[in-house]
Parts: structure tokens; C-alpha cells; sequence
């Protein structure tokens, strides 16, 4: 149903996410560094991005700000994957201008996608 | 005795040299309290009567009472100035 | 005939009265005398006792030389009739002369009095003392040039402190005679004990001041004492070196400034500001993490008083921190690299077997077999491999001080709600009932993740230690203790007495069959470290072994 870009460096991460989503009925395409993301983000202009903070090349934040300074790409929504649950990264992914995030290690596959199926409908309404 | 004049004139010297630090009055009558020795209105001494090395030792105790610094001061030039006499 | 008899006997009575009348006028002068001088004596005596203390009083505040020479000038008093009373200070090559004038003379008697105050010097010195400089004041009675007479007594007061001449005081007088022993040698007893007395506390003070310098100076923090307006007292050498000022220029201007500091800092933090403020509140400031080009500091601010308790200024010490932060910041990478590296392979293996059930299932439609089994042996390992790490972050994270919450307004009824749900599967597979009693609503302040989690906790464990009978999750509102208390009741094997007070704590020594049991035995330590976190208590309560336990936590509302 969406056009979505897993931009994750884990291959095994990534494998599930995009073979969970594929499932869901959504086109999901994979991306295993920053700067290879804001390519196909650029190319492919995806309805919704989950992105990894911690990538080589360009980390997630990065990324983020570089997609949402251009107007082609701004309004892609944005879920965050990281590890990291404190205070001081959550406020700076949402400074950035994630739509939402997720912390990978609390969550199964399931809830994942319950998550995806959120804030794709979130989308929806807005646009 | 020329010992006796010479300690004449070291006594001298010391009184006088008080009489203008420490003021005539208070010199003088501190060096008259000592017994031995007679001395002028103008501090010369006119008579030491008795062991004139005694007599400038009291003189110098006196003196000391008021001022011990000034004494000492004093008591050193005044060795120099006259080496071999004793004290 | 006896005309002549009665004029002899007259004459005889007229001497003897005289006689008698002459020695009593004679015995009543002598015992004036007496009295006189026992009274003079006395006079004396409270003299030396009013400037002796008048002199210790003012040396608890000032050893200023001038000041005592000005003391026992001003305290002469009636004591000796007199006309001036002076004293000169002289350093180097000028002069300070101060005269007091009691009964008018000429202006030429004050310049005897000089002539004769110099002298003084030049024969204690035994150097032509002449000053190029004079700095003079004369106070008291105007001086009166037809008033010729000029100085006909005088004494002088050398005064010696720490074996050094600082002035000479003069009494002089125009009238003959005066001064001699009687009167003045009093004066120089008082002027003794007085040099005496300042020029040991002199010393004493000094020897104080020396050793309090060294120990100053071997200190490695950065020292400065500042008085009332923030003038630099003192200022160790580390403190150069902690501000990273420049080594003074010029041999002339080796001390540092107040400037040099304040400019050092930057506007990282406003020094005086600080100063003012530790002076008003009377306590001291804590100013933590200053962070300059090359180094981070902390600043403790004290203020100082005097020994009767008036603040006098205040003392600043500059500690290094730059290692103590930079080993700070590196543990704290570290435990952010660990987090992510422990979590993100768990993460893959616990997605990529659940994604592979998922295939398998859809794939053969139903028991897949043996294949089946062993993935879900991996989820379940790599499960409770990741409950494990999340358990142990969260423990470290709570024992090191830095476990944070995300309170907000929440309906606690409505979490409850959703945890029993979560476990209602659970509970069914086992026989248990579990249910919830609670009211409708229950507004409170807390971080609905984390309780969530200790309600899990809690429930999942009651599930795990019964093996029949019914779980009870309850709510309610405790108004006198401005508190709710949440409480999971099973009928499982209860706690034993000795074991109750050990289960909240990492290391437990729980007897009897719990090695069977699953699970990290950290989940207990977290939800007393969340609902601790919250300002809560968490509590257990059990009749025994076997008879059940009622687990309960307390949140402030």
C-alpha cells in the first residue's frame, strides 16, 4: 500500500523489517548507510522512512535534517528506530522532525507494525 | 689617674648624649640616682667616687629602665669610639 | 615683777603654740605630701592601666605603628602639666609631625620642639637626620607669637617596635624645672610595654601568616580571599595557573587582580555576583561544572567573619574537574556504546526469528514440527536474553542515580486495565483467574511505561508462583496519605518470614525450589527502584509459606 524506505545498517534488522512489511502489503526498500538513504530518499520520494540513529556514513540525525531541509523531501513521515531511550536523544530526534520513534529492543515485529499502520494513518489525515 | 678621667669623659659623653634624646631633666636625674658620682647642670661629669666601671654599669642599667634600645645604640658607639675602656 | 613673769610666760605659751602649730602645719604638709604623691602615684597607675588597654583594645584591629605612637600621645591627659605634646614618624627621607598645643606658645617654640624631636633621632640613629619632607599639623590652642617664652623643659619617648624606631613622642613645656624623675619615667614604662606588647603580636602574627601562606601556596586548587568590596587579599599561586593567567609581566606588578580573575572566567559564570550572594544568604555557593577553553572547574564560595561573627569578605576556591569530566564523559560514551551494542544484536535475533515464525506459520499452515520447536527455543532465549540486559541497565541506572522518569497526568485505572489484559492469556493457560477491582477513574502523576512495567512485573510473578487459585489486582485511593496503593493478592507459594525482607535486594538467598522458576530475579529490584524513583513504596505481605503474598506499591498523588 506505501512506498517505504528501511534505512538500517543490520542486515538481519532489516531482512525482518522489510520481509514484516512486505507482508503487510507495503513496498519496502532497504538502505544500509546514511548517505545511501537520503539517495534513494531522493530517488524513490518514499511515503514513509524508518531510520536508524546509529548508521555509518551519516547517522540518522543527520539524515533527518537533510531530508526535511529539502522541499522535495520534507514531507516524508519519519518513524525513528534507536536503542537509546533517554531524555536527551529523544528530544533531539523530535527536534529534528521525526514523526515518531521506536526503541528496537522494547518492541516485537508485531508492534512495529502496529506502529507503522499508526502513523501511516496519521499521514493520511493530515495530507 | 687617667682611667678615672677617662671614664670621666665616657660618662660624660653617655649623659649628655641622653640629655638630648631622652631631655635633660630625665637624664640627669636618672644618672644622679646612681650613688658615686657627681654631675654638672650641663651633664659633665665632676666626680665618679668609688669603681668608675661600676658606676658606668649602674648609669647604663638606669638608662636601660627608660630605654633599652637607646641605651644599647648609645653604648655601642660610644665602644667604638673608645675601645679598650671596659664596660 | 610679775608683769614681767606673766609677759615671759606669755611669750613662753605664744612659742610653744607657735611651736605646737608649726610642727602640725609642718607634719600635715608632709602627710600632704604624702598624699599628694600616693596620689599621683595612683593617677599614674590608672594611666598606665587606660592605655594599656586602650592600646590592646585597637591592636585587635590595627597594628598601625602611627596609630599606637597617636594613642599614648592622646592618652597623656592631665596627668603632667604640659604645653605640647608632639610625635614625628619619619620613613625614608620625610617626615610626619603631629603637635598638640594645651597652653598657647609662639611658633617658634614648635619649631624648638622640632629641632629637639630631630636631634633626638640623630643621636638614637647616630646619623644627621635631616627630612626634606615635612608633613605637618598642628591642633589645639592657636598658636600666639607674643608668647616668648621658649622651650625650657622637655622629654622625649622613643618608641622601638620590633627593634626598629618608628617615632619619637615630646613633652615640652616652657617652664623651668619640669620632667625630671618623678614625672616622666612613668611615661617611658607605659611606652615600653606597649612597644612591647604590639611588637609581639607583631611576631606572633607573622609566624601565623607565614605558615598559613605555605599551606596556602602547596595547596593545588586556586585560592582567593576578597574583602567586602572585592578587593584581592591574597591569591595563591595555583590560581594563575588553574585560570590560565599570564605570568606577570614586569617584576614590578607580579600580583594578580580581581580583573585577571573575572576576565579568566570569561562570563562562564558572574564571579561577583556569586560573591555578593554567598554574603546576603551567609552561606556557601556550590557553582559546579564551569567550563573554560581548556579546563572545567568547580567553584566553592565561602564567606568569612571575624571572631565576633561580622562578615569580613569571603574566600573562593577553583577546582580542577577536567579529568574527573572527561573520565565522566568517557564512561558515559561508553555506557551508550554498550547499550547499543548489547541491544541492537539481541534486537536482530529476536526480530528475525519472530519474522521466521511468522513465514513458517503461513507457510505449512500448522505445527511445523521439530524446525518449529527450536525457533522458538531461540525467541524465548534471546527473550529473556534481552529482558536480562534491560533488567541490568535498568538496576545500574538506578543504583548510579540516573534512572529518569516521564511523569505525566495518567488514568492509573485505565493502565491496570491494559496490564491484566496483557496477562489474562497467561493466567488462562494455568487455571488462574485474575481480575482487576478498581474505580472507574484514577488520575495520578507517573511514567506510565515504568509502572506499567512494575505492574507486569508483579502480576507476571503472581502468575508465575501460583499454581491455582485467582490473582486480584486492586486500586484505591488512600486520602490520608495523599497516596494510591495498587495491590496483586495470589494464592501461590507465599514467602516465608526470613525471606521477606531480602526480596527487594539484588543479591537474595531464597531457599526452597525458586531455582526452577523463570526469570532474571532483577524484576523485583527494578519496580522498587521505578516506584522509588516516583516518591512511592513497594511492600509484601504474607501469611506464610504456601498461604499466598499481597504485593504492594504505593504512588503520591
Amino acid at each position: 500500500m506505501a512506498k517505504i524506505l528501511v534505512a538500517e545498517d543490520d542486515k538481519l534488522i532489516s531482512a525482518s523489517l522489510c520481509d514484516a512489511l512486505k507482508s503487510q502489503g507495503h513496498e519496502a526498500t532497504p538502505a544500509y548507510d546514511g548517505e545511501d538513504a537520503v539517495a534513494k530518499a531522493k530517488e524513490i520520494k518514499p511515503d514513509l522512512l524508518l531510520l536508524d540513529i546509529m548508521m555509518p556514513k551519516l547517522d540518522g540525525i543527520s539524515v533527518l535534517w537533510e531530508l526535511k531541509s529539502n522541499p522535495e523531501t520534507k514531507g516524508v513521515a519519519v518513524i525513528v528506530l534507536t536503542n537509546m531511550g533517554d531524555m536527551e536523544t529523544i528530544s533531539k530526534i523530535l527536534e529534528a522532525g521525526a514523526t515518531d520513534y521506536l526503541l528496537k529492543s522494547d518492541q516485537s515485529i508485531d508492534e512495529v507494525m502496529k506502529k507503522v499502520r499508526d502513523v501511516l494513518s496519521r499521514d493520511i489525515k493530515l495530507s | 689617674m687617667s682611667e678615672q678621667a677617662d671614664y670621666k669623659k665616657l660618662l660624660t659623653e653617655l649623659i649628655q648624649k641622653q640629655m638630648v634624646i631622652l631631655g635633660p631633666n630625665i637624664a640627669l636625674d636618672t644618672a644622679r640616682k646612681v650613688p658615686g658620682i657627681r654631675i654638672a647642670g650641663d651633664g659633665v661629669v665632676l666626680e665618679i667616687i668609688g669603681d668608675p666601671v661600676m658606676v658606668l654599669r649602674s648609669v647604663a642599667q638606669e638608662y636601660t629602665v627608660l630605654s633599652s634600645y637607646v641605651t644599647q645604640m648609645a653604648l655601642n658607639v660610644l665602644k667604638q669610639k673608645y675601645p679598650s675602656m671596659a664596660y | 615683777m610679775i608683769i614681767n613673769i606673766l609677759l615671759v610666760a606669755d611669750f613662753i605659751v605664744l612659742a610653744i603654740v607657735m611651736a605646737w602649730y608649726i610642727f602640725r602645719t609642718l607634719r600635715e604638709r608632709a602627710y600632704l605630701r604624702t598624699r599628694l604623691s600616693q596620689s599621683m602615684q595612683l593617677q599614674q597607675k590608672v594611666y598606665q592601666a587606660q592605655v594599656l588597654k586602650e592600646i590592646s583594645e585597637r591592636i585587635g584591629y590595627s597594628l598601625d605603628t602611627t596609630k599606637v605612637v597617636e594613642i599614648i600621645t592622646n592618652s597623656l591627659g592631665n596627668l603632667l602639666p604640659y604645653d605640647t605634646v608632639s610625635y614625628m614618624l619619619i620613613t625614608d627621607n620625610s617626615a610626619v609631625f603631629k603637635c598638640h598645643v594645651e597652653n598657647s606658645v609662639s611658633h617658634e617654640f614648635i619649631e624648638e620642639v622640632k629641632d629637639k624631636i630631630l636631634m633626638a633621632f640623630s643621636g638614637i640613629l647616630n646619623l644627621d637626620v635631616k627630612p626634606s619632607r615635612f608633613d605637618e599639623s598642628v591642633t589645639g590652642n592657636l598658636l600666639d607669637d607674643n608668647v616668648r617664652v621658649g622651650v625650657k623643659s622637655y622629654f622625649n619617648l622613643p618608641v622601638f617596635i620590633g627593634e626598629k624606631l618608628v617615632g619619637v613622642i615630646n613633652v615640652a613645656s616652657g617652664q623651668f624645672g619640669r620632667f625630671g624623675e618623678n614625672e616622666a619615667s612613668i611615661l617611658y614604662t607605659i611606652t615600653n610595654q606597649a612597644a612591647l606588647a604590639v611588637t609581639r603580636l607583631q611576631g606572633v602574627l607573622r609566624s601565623e601568616r607565614g605558615k598559613l601562606k605555605a599551606v596556602i601556596d602547596s595547596i593545588t586548587d586556586g585560592i582567593i580571599s576578597v574583602d567586602l568590596s572585592h578587593q584581592l587579599l591574597v591569591a595563591n599561586p595555583s590560581v594563575r595557573e588553574i585560570l590560565e593567567i599570564a605570568p606577570a609581566k614586569s617584576s614590578e606588578v607580579s600580583d594578580i587582580t580581581m580583573f585577571d580573575i573575572v576576565d579568566a572566567l570569561a562570563g562562564k559564570t558572574d564571579l561577583r555576583t556569586k560573591i555578593d550572594q554567598a554574603l546576603a544568604e551567609d552561606k556557601r555557593i556550590f557553582v559546579p561544572d564551569v567550563v573554560l577553553k581548556n579546563r572545567a572547574l568547580e567553584i566553592n564560595i565561602t564567606p568569612v567573619k571575624n571572631e565576633i561573627g561580622e562578615k569580613v569578605g569571603a574566600n573562593v576556591v577553583f577546582h580542577d574537574i577536567t579529568t574527573e569530566k572527561s573520565l565522566e564523559k568517557l564512561r558515559q560514551e561508553f555506557t551508550a556504546m554498550m547499550v547499543h551494542e548489547l541491544r541492537a544484536p539481541l534486537t536482530a535475533v529476536r526480530w528475525s526469528s519472530e519474522s521466521m515464525l511468522k513465514n513458517l506459520a503461513q507457510a505449512t499452515g500448522s505445527e511445523p514440527g521439530k524446525v518449529k520447536d527450536t525457533l522458538v527455543t531461540i525467541e524465548t532465549a534471546s527473550n529473556n536474553m534481552l529482558e536480562l540486559v534491560n533488567d541490568l541497565l535498568d538496576v545500574a541506572k538506578i543504583e548510579a542515580g540516573k534512572f529518569e522518569l516521564n511523569s505525566q497526568e495518567y488514568d492509573l485505572a485505565e493502565v491496570a486495565k491494559q496490564q491484566v489484559e496483557v496477562f489474562k492469556p497467561q493466567a488462562e493457560v494455568k487455571h488462574l483467574a485474575l481480575s482487576l477491582s478498581s474505580p472507574e477513574k484514577l488520575k495520578a502523576k507517573f511514567d506510565r511505561i515504568r509502572v506499567s512495567q512494575v505492574l507486569g512485573n508483579l502480576i507476571s510473578n503472581a502468575i508465575k508462583y501460583s499454581d491455582s487459585g485467582e490473582i486480584v489486582v486492586s486500586l484505591l485511593v488512600d486520602e490520608a496519605n495523599k497516596r494510591v496503593v495498587v495491590g496483586v493478592k495470589d494464592t501461590g507459594i507465599g514467602i516465608s518470614r526470613e525471606d521477606l525482607p531480602v526480596l527487594f535486594s539484588k543479591f537474595k538467598q531464597l531457599k526452597s525450589g525458586d531455582r526452577s522458576k523463570k526469570g532474571t530475579g532483577l524484576g523485583l529490584v527494578v519496580s522498587k527502584g521505578i516506584i522509588e524513583s516516583h516518591g512511592g513504596q513497594i511492600w509484601v505481605e504474607s501469611p506464610g509459606e504456601n498461604l499466598g503474598s499481597t504485593f504492594y506499591f504505593s504512588l503520591p498523588n
